[in-house]
């Protein structure tokens, strides 16, 4: 505390001298003498007093005015006051300055010694209210830094909370969260999607109520176990066969606290079927295009050996070149079209050259060049009269054409043309050109149909009709990359119509 | 001696053809067949002393159900069962031994080979 300060006021200098004189002697009393109440008023006003001495008896203004005065002022209300008089004794003189809430009363000639102990007294007591004060105040910031730091906090966790609750509620993986006792606290949207259970009927429950629901999903053919939740963390593969088939890939993990205590355990389900069936249908189709490169490498292999090893008659010879030759040829094209869907696949398109041609001129060149590889045979073309600029990679939708146009007279008799229309469709505000071929071939079942455009599906399995399987394959892909589609229209033995939708840019 | 009797079984026409002439010097009787179905029923009536039997083939019956049958029905002569494969895998291997085929040829595959194990099956 910084020294105690005391106002005295006298209208006689040698009392405020003779006080001073006095105080002084405690060396922590700063003391300020001043003549007039009035003038004090204005002192206290700017200056901060701890007590007041104050003679009662002064012209102008006593010390009873003085004192109701900064009773009224806020800032000096509570300054303490001890009055100093030779008069007024009488008990009304008391009652009138407790009224004003003095403090004491000195009665003149003034008794050092006493003086001195009372205001040491005051001294002490305000020192101490002072050293409570500053208590208090130390104890109000450190509550209120307290309240800010627990508020943060709890911003922070709630924020926290927000988050992880959209990640969780975004993720497409299914999340399940499960207490120290073992109930059920958090099942996430996905995990709800892909069982197809409802979120009430588990949370608060007991985890073995989930495992059991769960277990009733289970493709019997996969899961021998059916309790799913075990004490450890673990990862291993479940197959549900409802609401659907599904393989999941599960991992456990059991929540720590930070002194090591167990805290619950989060269940985490990744729907993996799709990779599952890309997965197989990758080694599938590499197996099998093994499979299709060897059999006309078969042949090669064979014959060359025996050619090689043994003395044929000239026209047998000749038999023999020929078939290595059109084997070679199969294996080329097999390996091109692998090749070409490969690139297309794995492109999806970057390396088209698209551009704006006449569909009329295009359609023409393919059909030309079809009916030159089967001789005698021709395209029958019925258009509208209208032909459409279409936007594509000039190459690529040859091959479309030339692929379907070859398939069409493969199929159908040797004495039969193929015949080509065109026509027009709107679709999602899309205008869209069609080119349908039709031919009056051995025709399609709907079993067969179903699975025309599958990687070496071939109708004609026995090999007369020579082809790659891949070809549709192709023109599928070529013409999804044009932003059209392909419809197959057959019944067995009706023939086959074919349509190549392709949008149109102008007329 | 009667000349012993090898049932070829392909679906591809071509191959059959090979087959046929690697082992058409004489010494055996060769029948074709392009399907499992049609193998079966022709080898009820010739008694094969040895088939040569591609596995994929399209339609109801696959090699190893061919296979399976020839081993199998007693009204048979059980025959000599050699699989044509395109695949040389550990699994089509059991899947071979499983239906009791007696042995093997992986696609392509050479003719003096072919020729070297018919005659080491047939005498």
């Amino acid at each position: 505390m910084e020294k105690f300060k005391i106002l005295i006021i006298d209208d006689i200098e040698q009392n405020i001298f003779a006080l001073t004189t006095v105080l002084e002697k405690n060396l922590n009393f700063k003391i300020k003498g001043i003549s007039s109440a009035i003038e004090a008023l204005s002192y206290i006003d700017q200056q901060a007093v701890d007590l007041i001495l104050c003679d009662v008896q002064m012209p102008n203004m006593d010390g009873f005015e003085f004192v109701s005065i900064i009773r009224l002022r806020k800032k000096t209300a509570n300054i303490p006051v001890m009055f100093v008089s030779a008069h007024h004794k009488e008990e009304a003189f008391f009652q009138r300055a407790r009224e004003l809430g003095t403090i004491d009363y000195i009665v003149k000639p003034i008794d050092e010694e006493k003086l001195l102990h009372r205001l040491n007294t005051y001294y002490t007591f305000a020192l101490r209210e002072h050293e409570k004060i500053k208590e208090l105040d130390a104890l109000n910031n450190k509550l209120s830094l307290n309240k800010l730091f627990s508020e943060s906090l709890e911003k922070k966790v709630k924020e926290r909370t927000r988050e992880l609750d959209s990640i969780l509620t975004l993720s497409p993986d299914g999340f399940v969260l499960e207490n120290v006792d073992k109930n059920i606290i958090y099942i996430n949207p996905a995990l709800l999607n892909m069982t197809g259970f409802t979120e009430d009927k588990f949370i608060g429950k007991s985890a073995e109520i989930f495992s059991d629901a769960m277990a009733s999903l289970y493709h019997s053919d996969f899961m021998n176990e059916t309790n799913i939740i075990r004490n450890e963390d673990c990862e291993y593969t479940i197959y549900l066969s409802r609401p659907k088939l599904r393989v999941i890939n599960c991992k456990q993990r059991i929540m720590y606290g930070l002194t090591g205590e167990k805290e619950g355990q989060v269940l985490y389900f990744r729907d993996i079927t799709h990779e599952k069936e890309v997965d197989k249908m990758k080694s599938d189709f590499l197996s099998t295009a093994a499979h299709e490169l060897r059999t006309p490498l078969a042949s090669i292999y064979g014959f060359s050996e025996l050619l090689m090893n043994r003395d044929y008659d000239k026209k047998t010879s000749s038999e023999i070149f020929e078939t290595i030759h059109r084997q070679s040829q199969n294996l080329k094209k097999l390996l091109d079209e692998l090749l070409d869907l490969s690139r297309i696949e794995a492109r999806a398109g970057k390396d088209f050259y698209m551009h704006n041609h006449s569909l009329e001129e295009l359609i023409k060149q393919s059909c030309d060049e079809v009916e030159g590889a089967f001789k005698g045979r021709k395209v029958d073309i019925q258009s509208t009269g209208f032909w459409p600029i279409i936007s594509c990679d000039i190459d690529k939708i040859r091959q479309v054409f030339n692929n379907l146009l070859s398939n069409s007279f493969k199929y159908s008799p040797e004495n039969e043309n193929v015949l080509l229309q065109t026509s027009e469709r709107e679709q999602n505000g899309i205008r869209h050109f069609g080119i349908s071929i039709i031919d009056k071939g051995i025709g399609m079942t709907p079993q067969q149909l179903s699975r025309i455009g599958e990687r070496f599906y071939r109708a004609d399995e026995s090999g007369v009709t020579p082809g790659t399987g891949l070809g549709v394959s192709l023109v599928k892909e070529i013409v999804s990359i044009h932003d059209g589609d392909v419809d197959f229209v057959s019944d067995i033995g009706a023939g086959m119509v074919v349509t190549v939708w392709l949008p149109i840019v102008s007329n | 001696m009667s000349q012993k009797r090898v049932l070829i079984v392909d679906d591809q026409g071509e191959l059959r053809k090979l087959v046929r002439m690697t082992l058409d010097f004489g010494d055996y009787e060769l029948h074709e067949a392009e399907d499992g179905q049609r193998a079966l029923a022709l080898a009820k009536v010739i008694q094969p002393d040895l088939v040569i039997l591609d596995v994929m083939m399209p339609g109801e019956v696959d090699g190893y159900q061919v296979c399976e049958q020839l081993k199998q029905d007693n009204s048979v002569k059980i025959p000599y069962v050699m699989l044509l494969t395109a695949r040389g895998q550990k699994s089509d291997l059991e899947e071979g031994e499983r239906v009791g085929a007696d042995s093997y040829l992986v696609k392509p595959f050479s003719p003096l080979e072919l020729i070297q194990k018919v005659n080491g099956a047939l005498t």
